[in-house]
């Protein structure tokens, strides 16, 4: 299999087919962070489009000592972010109801239908909090947790240091926490988890 | 250990980031608290939240198919997609910031290509103008239309009265440079702007006894001068009236005067009669008079009705005659903003030539 590299330098002589290879492998990922940050599918896969085209247009511009991966991944997130600030709705964007509420628990093992379904309601606000934060906090948690980049691999893509990923991580938490906290508590959520 | 460390290490303790001592000491203080207990349940529950695998729904089959097909056989980008996902080609088209620059320029170029016909047009008619006029000069004959506007109007303030006359012409009357010749005159063509804002001062009407201001007039005229063979000229006027235009419209001949002292304003208006508007009983009065005079006047006073209103007939009076030549019966309008006793007297006194 031919490296991403490689893949680049043939897309710049003129090889769709290597441009189609790269869209392959990275349309799922890259359509996940957009996705994530904008919340509506039919936005997202049209900004998906643009910034296959952008990679396309810009890739004399990728540095192939490097890879390929955080080029792309940052221009999604530039992208997304371009996008929102186009739109003026940073905040208050609830997800596509089709799409939320998977019932597969990766952490705790609970049983209880009332605690699934107490779950299930979690879940809906922990997505709805993320699109509340600050674009900054949003997509350092959505790379770190929702696309498991390391913070290595957040720093290279949106250009900062892992410290500075780290601490950003830690301040997008904490403002999630408070999001989620004051959600939960209007709701009466925050006493039953009390029981777990 | 107390609840804001607890608070603060929360996250690290959730991660496993915490050193032995500390996740000692965080252990102890949570078996005491549950406040706090709730709190690190929830930063779990949080993390087994966004570590799930969140349903993002597949992409749809034909991304890649509508992805290339707006790029071509070249490598250049094409707007497919654009065209069917984002509202159509006059949506893309209209987003793109050169085509946006290319519109401003299309809507300059537009707006240039319906003026400029206009203005061309305009200035071939001013140039063929000219050049007719400069071929009248010569052996054409010259046609003169004039056409006369004019307005009265009064202020509220008594103490000032306000006529406003207009005069916009264009002059279109037969001449031929052989009667410029025979009557020795070199026929001089000039179009004016005249434009005249002339306040008179007040002065008393002895005739009533009652004090009538004077009246504001303003001329804005295009006249075209034209001193022409036919033309029936005024004569016998008071020596200080000088004229300051004449006019020709609709056949009428228009003659303004000034009193250089004053600025009262004369305004005599000359109209050619046809054979059936001759009042009889005018007629033979003038016929009787013709053989001892060259212009025999059938004086006739102003109608009192022509004017309608009583600021009218403050503003302005006027009185009419009519004048038979030896070829042509004339209707004379004298007008101006002076006593109609003065009016009377120099309409009495007037008398006309052709030129």
């Amino acid at each position: 299999m031919l490296s991403d590299e490689i893949l680049a330098e043939q897309i710049l002589k003129g090889d769709i087919s290597a441009f189609e290879e790269i869209v392959n492998r990275y349309k799922k990922s890259v359509f996940a962070v957009v996705y994530r940050m904008i919340g509506q599918y039919q936005e997202a896969e049209d900004i998906t489009q643009e910034i296959f085209l952008n990679v396309y247009e810009k890739i004399y511009q990728f540095d192939k000592s490097k890879k390929l991966s955080p080029w792309v991944h940052r221009i999604a997130v530039n992208t997304s972010i371009s996008a929102l600030r186009k739109k003026k709705k940073i905040i208050s964007i609830n997800f596509d109801e089709a799409f939320i509420g998977s019932d597969s628990y990766s952490g705790l093992s609970i049983t209880n239908p009332q605690i699934i379904m107490e779950r299930k309601e979690l879940k809906t606000e922990v997505n709805n909090a993320i699109m509340e934060l600050p674009e900054s906090y949003r997509i350092v948690i959505i790379l770190r947790y929702q696309m498991e980049f390391s913070n290595q691999e957040i720093a290279e893509v949106i250009e900062t240091s892992r410290e500075n990923v780290e601490v950003r991580i830690h301040r997008a938490r904490k403002a999630l926490r408070r999001i989620i906290l004051s959600k939960c508590q209007e709701r009466g959520i925050i006493h039953e988890l009390s029981r777990y | 250990m107390n609840c804001q460390d607890i608070e603060k290490y929360c996250l690290d303790y959730c991660d496993n980031n915490l050193s032995p001592e500390l996740n000692e000491l965080f252990e102890q203080h949570l078996q005491q608290c549950n406040n706090c207990k709730n709190l690190i349940d929830l930063t779990m529950l949080e993390n087994s939240i966004l570590l799930d695998p969140i349903d993002i729904p597949p992409l749809k089959p034909d991304f890649n198919a509508r992805l290339l097909d707006r790029i071509d056989s070249n490598g250049q980008l094409y707007p497919n997609s654009a065209l069917s996902n984002n509202g159509g080609l006059s949506k893309y088209l209209f987003n793109r910031p050169f085509i946006k620059r290319s519109w401003a320029l299309i809507a300059a170029v537009l707006l240039l290509a319906l003026v400029l016909p206009s203005i061309l047009n305009q200035n071939i008619n001013n140039s063929q103008h000219l050049a007719q006029n400069d071929i009248d000069n010569n052996s054409q004959p010259q046609y003169n239309k004039t056409k006369l506007e004019r307005t009265t109007t009064e202020k509220s303030n008594l103490s000032l009265d306000q006529e406003i006359v207009q005069l916009k012409s264009e002059s279109k009357t037969p001449s031929s440079t052989e009667d410029l010749a025979d009557s020795g005159k070199q026929a001089k063509i000039t179009n004016q702007e005249i434009a005249l804002d002339t306040l008179a001062p007040q002065e008393l009407v002895a005739g009533n006894g009652s004090s009538r201001e004077a009246n504001k007039t303003k001329i804005s005229s295009r006249l075209l001068v034209n001193d022409e063979a036919s033309e029936p000229y005024p004569e016998n006027l008071p020596p200080n009236y000088q004229l300051v235009a004449n006019n020709q419209s609709n056949g009428q001949f228009i003659y303004l005067y000034r009193e250089t002292a004053t600025n009262e304003e004369l305004n005599i208006i000359i109209t050619p009669l046809k054979l059936e508007d001759i009042k009889p009983a005018a007629m033979s009065e003038a016929v009787a008079e013709t053989s001892n005079t060259n212009a025999i006047v059938s004086y006739q006073m102003a109608n009192e009705n022509e004017l309608s209103t009583a600021a009218d007939k403050a503003l302005l009076n006027s009185s009419s005659k009519d004048i038979t030549t030896e070829n042509v019966s004339y209707s004379l309008t004298i007008s101006g903003n002076l006593p109609q006793e003065k009016i009377d007297s120099i309409a009495s006194l007037i008398t006309l030539t052709e030129k």
